[in-house]
């Protein structure tokens, strides 16, 4: 395989050509592990990247949806018995060392964010508030019940957040509170009893691998 | 699965994950494959609604 002469500029990166028969598909980084076929896994240190060789043909907007859930099946699989960095869907290589050598370069953020997300879980939680948002043109009336909503919805953040190690929340006008929770498996009792409490019509949903939670500075430059 | 449980993952999948740039080739045949992917899902996960629905 040929690999261009000219450096990988972030801004512009090789592409796939579309004849290319073969490219390595990466699903998610752990601590050293195995796999079988049809995954394989690229060992660099402490950090293991799983991927399977993949027809970049097979990207075609049909089959995507059914690719999404295939990534997620073996992010899932390899979540219930090690603690998993997921990629983002369609992250390709075009060659082992490519996979490689991204694998040196965050080695060691990778695996010290391995290790905060060890025994952790995800779990997202949205909690509907009664009535549609109110529209533009708040009379004074919907304007305290709305900022009595948000306060609420802070309150509620704080309750769950006693239970958990890190969190996202999103700003959603039409949610009293809509947040993603990584919350330690220890905790996950009081932290879904915590959830239980919660009074209104609420959606949680999990146990996720920490999708929301994996970000990695080394691999995005 | 139901319309809900997909919006789920997808939200995971597609705007989650660790983002990797430069020696990776996330794009092919000269198309971004995320905003390629975002189009069809879309409409793979109306498709999908309006079967459950």
């Amino acid at each position: 395989m040929i690999r261009s002469s000219l450096p990988a500029d972030a801004n512009c990166p090789p592409r796939i050509h579309p004849d290319r028969e073969t490219a390595v598909y990466a699903y998610a980084m752990t601590s050293p592990t195995t796999a079988t076929a049809p995954l394989r896994v690229l060992t660099q240190g402490q950090l293991s990247l799983v991927v399977t060789d993949t027809n970049p043909g097979e990207f075609v907007e049909h089959a995507m949806l059914g690719l999404v859930r295939r990534h997620h099946d073996v992010v899932a699989a390899l979540f219930q018995h090690a603690t998993v960095l997921p990629l983002r869907f369609g992250t390709l290589f075009a060659h082992d060392d490519a996979a490689r050598e991204m694998l040196l370069r965050c080695h060691d953020e990778a695996v010290a964010t391995l290790a905060t997300l060890a025994d952790h879980r995800e779990w997202g939680v949205r909690v509907r508030r009664p009535g549609a948002a109110p529209a533009a043109g708040l009379s004074g009336t919907d304007y305290l019940a709305m900022r009595r909503r948000e306060r609420d919805g802070v309150h509620l953040h704080q309750r769950l957040m006693r239970h958990a190690s890190r969190s996202t929340v999103r700003r959603d006008g039409n949610l009293k509170l809509d947040a993603v929770y990584l919350v330690p498996r220890i905790g996950e009792k009081a932290f879904l009893a915590e959830v239980g409490r919660i009074d209104g019509e609420v959606d949680t949903t999990g146990p996720w691998p920490p999708y929301s939670f994996s970000e990695l500075r080394t691999a995005a430059g | 699965m139901t319309a809900d449980d997909l919006v789920d993952l997808l939200d995971r999948a597609i705007a989650g994950g660790v983002v990797i740039h430069g020696d990776v080739l996330i794009s092919l045949a000269g198309v971004d494959l995320i905003r390629l992917d975002l189009r069809a899902l879309l409409a793979a996960v109306d498709t999908v609604a309006v079967e459950l629905g």
